[in-house]
Order: C-alpha cells, then sequence, then structure tokens
C-alpha cells in the first residue's frame, strides 16, 4: 500500500516539476550543430529524436500532458458514472431501466473503436477535447458499479430508517450511502487512470491524440516508428515511463481493493 | 414441463431481441456520429492529390452523401437489413465483400488468443491459487502484474524489434511471404505459422496476464470454502480436491472471458497495425482516417455484435460450469 502510493505521488510531483529539472527545452530544435538523432550520452542520456531534442526532457515534458489528461478525464468520468449511477439506482423503476439499456448500448462499442472515429474524424482534438472525450467514454463501468451499490443499499435498514425519520433523498445519498460506494469508486477510478494512460498513449501513437510539438509518451513513440531498430531509446524510453506508471497505478488499486473492499474478486 | 419449456424459450427470444436492439441503437449511433463529423469521404484525397469542388460534389452525390441525414439513414438501414452494409469508398469495393476478406483473419488472431490466455491464464492463476504467499506465487503475481502492464502495442513494437529486426527469427509483417504464391504446401504452412507467432504472442501474453490475476484471487477464495476442507476429510486426493476448487472458481474468470471480447478487439487494433496484419482492426483504422463511414459503421456493428456474443458465451459457459444458474 505505501509502496504503491508512494511511487504514484512521486510519479505525479515529477510531472508538476518537470520544467524545473527538465536539462533542455522539450520542443527545442538545436540551431547549432547535427540536427540527427543520437543514442544515450552524457548530455542526452536517453538520446534525440530525428529533429535533435532531447528525449528525456519530452520524456518528462509527456508525463506533464499524459498524467494531466488522465487525472483531468478520470476525474470526468468519474462524476459523470457517480451521478447517473446513483441517480438509476436511487429511482429505480424506468429511469433505471432506460439507463440500463442506453449502457448497454455505450459499452457494446469497443471503446477503441470510439475514441479512433472522433479524433480521426474532428482531426486534431486539442488536449481539452481529448480529456472531453476520454471522459465522456470512461464513465460505463463506474456508472454500473455505482448503480449496482446504491440498488444493494437503499433496502437497508438504515436507510429505510433515515428516511422514515423524514431526512432528505439527497441527504441520505450523499451522507449514508456514499460513504459505502467510496471504496469503490476510488479503487475504478485509480485503474481507470491507468487504463486511461494506456489508451491516450496509443491514440497519440496513431498521431490521433497529441499533437506535435506537443510532446506526450505516445507522441515520442510515434517519433521513433519506422526506426525502431537504429533509433531503440525513442521506443525504450518513453514505453518504459508508461509502463512504469501504469504498473504502480495497478498496484495501488490492487491494494486499494485489499484494503477497502474485502471480499471482492480482483476484476 | 411444456411451461418450463416455454418459458425458456421466451427468454432465448427476449434475449435475442435485446441483443439486435443494442446492435442496432449502435450502428445507429456510429451512422450519426460519422455524418455529423466535418468532411465526407472526398473531402480529402488518399494520394494526396486535390480533388476539384465540382468533381467532390458529383461523387458525394453519386453515392447520395448530400441527402439529408434522415433520407441517408433510412437507406443505409433498408440496406444493412438485407444484408447489404454499403460501399466503401477506401476500398472501392462492397464493404460486405471487405468484412468477409478481413474478418476472418481478425477472427483467427483473436481465437487463438484468447483461447491460448484462457488456458495459461487459468492453470497459472489456479496454481498461484493455492500456495498464496509463496516464492513462486510472489515471483508470478509480480511478473503478471508487470506484463498487465505493458501496452499491447508497445509490447507488439517490442518482440518485432527483437524477434524479427534484430534476430531474424521470425518474419516482422504481413500474414505470408511474398513468395508464399511458389511454396510447397508443407512450406505454406510453416509460413502462415511464422507470421502468427508474434502478433499472437503480443495479444496472448497481456492476456494470459488478465486472466491469471482473476484466476488467482477466485482460486484463492475457492480454496477457503468449507467444501474445500470436506473433500480433503473425506480422504480425496489432492489432485481431486484441486480440480473441486477449481471448478468454483472458474465461474468469475468466465464471466470474464466473454467480457474481455471488446478489449481485447481494441488490443487487435493496434497489433495488426504494427505487424500490418490485415484484419478487421488493421482495416477500420485505415477507413477512419479516410472517412469511409460506411466501412466505419459496419465496423461498429461487427465490434458490437462480438460484444454481444461475447456476454452470450459467458452465460452459457458460467451455466455449464455451474448449474445453479441453468434454468
Amino acid at each position: 500500500m505505501v509502496v504503491p502510493l508512494g511511487a504514484v505521488v512521486t510519479l505525479l510531483v515529477l510531472a508538476v516539476v518537470a520544467p524545473l529539472i527538465s536539462p533542455w527545452a522539450p520542443n527545442a530544435i538545436p540551431v547549432t550543430g547535427v540536427i540527427a538523432s543520437v543514442g544515450p550520452t552524457l548530455a542526452h542520456p536517453f538520446g534525440t529524436d530525428p529533429v535533435g531534442r532531447d528525449v528525456l526532457s519530452r520524456v518528462l515534458a509527456g508525463a506533464r500532458v499524459s498524467l494531466g489528461i488522465a487525472v483531468l478525464s478520470v476525474a470526468l468520468a468519474t462524476t459523470l458514472g457517480t451521478l447517473l449511477g446513483a441517480l438509476a439506482g436511487w429511482l429505480g423503476g424506468a429511469v433505471d431501466v432506460i439507463a440500463m439499456r442506453l449502457l448497454d448500448v455505450a459499452m457494446s462499442v469497443p471503446r477503441v473503436l470510439v475514441l479512433l472515429c472522433v479524433s480521426a474524424l474532428w482531426g486534431a482534438l486539442p488536449l481539452f477535447g481529448l480529456v472531453i472525450l476520454l471522459g465522456l467514454t470512461g464513465w460505463y463501468d463506474v456508472a454500473r458499479l455505482v448503480r449496482g451499490d446504491v440498488r444493494a443499499l437503499r433496502t437497508r435498514d438504515f436507510v429505510i430508517a433515515a428516511q422514515a425519520t423524514g431526512v432528505r433523498d439527497a441527504r441520505i445519498v450523499w451522507r449514508h450511502l456514499a460513504p459505502h460506494v467510496w471504496p469503490t469508486l476510488v479503487v475504478t477510478a485509480t485503474l481507470g487512470f491507468a487504463h486511461t494512460i494506456v489508451l491516450e498513449a496509443g491514440l497519440s501513437y496513431l498521431g490521433l491524440g497529441v499533437q506535435p510539438p506537443q510532446a506526450s509518451w505516445g507522441s515520442i513513440l510515434s517519433d521513433g516508428t519506422g526506426s525502431v531498430t537504429t533509433r531503440w531509446w525513442l521506443t525504450v524510453f518513453p514505453g518504459l515511463a508508461i509502463v512504469a506508471t501504469v504498473m504502480t497505478c495497478n498496484a495501488l488499486g490492487d491494494a486499494l481493493r485489499e484494503r477497502l473492499t474485502p471480499g471482492q474478486v480482483a476484476a | 414441463m411444456s411451461g418450463t419449456h416455454g418459458a425458456r424459450l421466451a427468454k432465448i427470444f427476449g434475449r435475442l431481441a435485446q441483443t439486435l436492439f443494442v446492435i442496432w441503437a449502435a450502428a445507429t449511433l456510429a451512422f450519426v456520429l460519422l455524418r455529423s463529423a466535418p468532411g465526407d469521404p472526398y473531402s480529402r484525397s488518399l494520394d494526396g492529390f486535390a480533388m476539384s469542388e465540382a468533381r467532390r460534389v458529383e461523387l458525394a452525390a453519386r453515392r447520395g452523401l448530400n441527402d439529408p441525414m434522415a433520407v441517408q439513414y433510412v437507406r443505409w438501414l433498408g440496406n444493412a437489413g438485407r444484408g447489404d452494409l454499403g460501399w466503401s469508398t477506401l476500398y472501392e469495393r462492397p464493404v460486405r465483400d471487405v468484412l468477409r476478406e478481413t474478418l476472418p483473419r481478425t477472427l483467427l488472431l483473436m481465437s487463438l488468443a484468447l483461447g491460448a490466455s484462457l488456458l495459461f491464464g487459468t492453470l497459472l492463476g489456479a496454481w498461484q491459487g493455492t500456495r498464496i504467499g509463496s516464492l513462486g506465487d510472489d515471483a508470478a503475481s509480480t511478473a503478471s502484474l508487470l506484463v498487465y502492464s505493458v501496452p499491447e502495442f508497445w509490447l507488439a513494437l517490442l518482440l518485432l524489434q527483437l524477434f524479427a529486426q534484430s534476430l531474424h527469427w521470425l518474419p516482422a509483417t504481413g500474414m505470408v511471404s511474398p513468395e508464399y504464391a511458389f511454396m510447397t504446401f508443407g512450406a505454406r504452412v510453416q509460413d502462415r505459422l511464422e507470421h502468427l507467432v508474434l502478433p499472437w504472442m503480443a495479444l496472448t501474453l497481456v492476456g494470459t496476464a488478465v486472466f491469471a490475476r482473476y484466476q488467482r484471487s477466485s482460486m484463492r477464495e475457492a480454496w477457503q470454502e468449507p467444501f474445500v476442507r470436506t473433500a480433503r476429510a473425506k480422504g480425496l486426493h489432492e489432485g481431486g480436491v484441486r480440480r473441486h476448487a477449481w471448478r468454483t472458481a472458474l465461474v468469475p474468470v468466465l464471466t470474464l472471458f466473454g467480457l474481455f471480447f471488446p478489449a481485447l478487439l481494441g488490443g487487435a487494433v493496434f497489433v495488426e497495425r504494427i505487424f500490418s496484419w490485415p484484419g478487421m482492426g488493421n482495416s477500420t483504422v485505415r477507413a477512419v482516417t479516410a472517412r469511409d463511414y460506411e466501412f466505419v459503421t459496419a465496423a461498429v456493428v461487427v465490434g458490437s455484435a462480438m460484444t454481444a456474443v461475447g456476454s452470450l458465451l459467458a452465460d452459457w459457459l458460467q451455466q455449464l460450469a455451474d448449474p445453479r444458474l441453468r434454468t
């Protein structure tokens, strides 16, 4: 629990202070000297990319972009999913039936396909657009889980007792139900964060996510395509950054689940 | 007897109707989404040559793209109902023909990867579940967490680099070698298998980690159930006890098996792209960037149908494994 949490916090801090510790300007193309991709040296520990930009600085700048997008879109997805899930679970009846059928439809289309279509057809989405897109396609699981939890809880004695004593619905949901739903939310959001990092990297790798010259881990990988053999540093270093981040988030998610939701089978 | 039979039939039909509704709704959403995007299939020519405005309008009119969206939708739905999925502007062939060619290639890759992932993953996870906390379990857990956290496309890039470009053990791209047509039967089989190995490995490694993680925790739970102790107390040999527990622990994994379909399809998009595997995923990425509306809509229908098949399969397998769920 402590180790993965520490690792995630370290990564986030690294992303925040990236401009301070970055040895070179991430988007600067050298004016003098050779504009060529060189392997790792002391001056450029991660090498340089085909136009001579420092890969270490770009990986650090990419951390800001990749983690920033993931944090914001997971926040959006979790908020949306919680609201809709709670609404469907609490109100029940026709609202619930319609919401569940819509959720079936939304979940039936592979998320990658939706992301590909929107990012390719609307072309060169700004970072804000990517956040919205990833957020709007990421809330299904949250909604399903919250709805299930709320439905299971709303017939429990403590809820009925609260209703009988005249507590307003909104207050019941917030004060009596939310504490039970929190653990699920924290675990789902942590794992969703890891998944979003991978999706964004994939989209940017295809040239459909973060647009040049902006660095993200996926776009650095895409700068290295076609030259994996000769310029392995363009593939290996940003890839390791992705794996390290995703792995710490998954480890944190596992630890949180063990701690917060005992008795549930791991997803 | 006939009463339960009727109820069962009604249930099956209900499920089928629901599945068809989901696919139809997904297709409709895709239709609206694609057509409300700026541009059309002819607004950017693929070979980089600009097209004159008059020519563009003429081509778009020929494909009915200037009609109101509702008119286009009704026409598309009518055709789709008769099994005609439209015309691919990218491949300049009927969508159905392109699908008939590319879909089996994706299904081949996916089913081989899915089958192997399920087999290796459940075996590893079940083995781990009976020795939680041992050195072997810890090592396997760390390994599967690592592999689970590797993006499939990056793994694919590394495999490509290592086995194809550095060691030259296996071919890098495509489904067959250029000289395939001149090979003997034995050489053809070998050639096809060699091309399958790397994309299959990229998908299977990640899939195995997914199933192993899941199976480990469900086996861990089953292993603590009273029936395990009972079986052992009655003198059942250890292998038999393990089989008993495994059967119970398999049920949640089978649910995942069905739900894993869309994720695998997503992974296949990237893996096919990197290995230039001429399947559905690869052609969908190309079709999306070329604004090939009818092909992309068909891809959404196929994706949605696969998801539906996955969840039906999950239910069926669950009932097979757990008699209590049978109706």
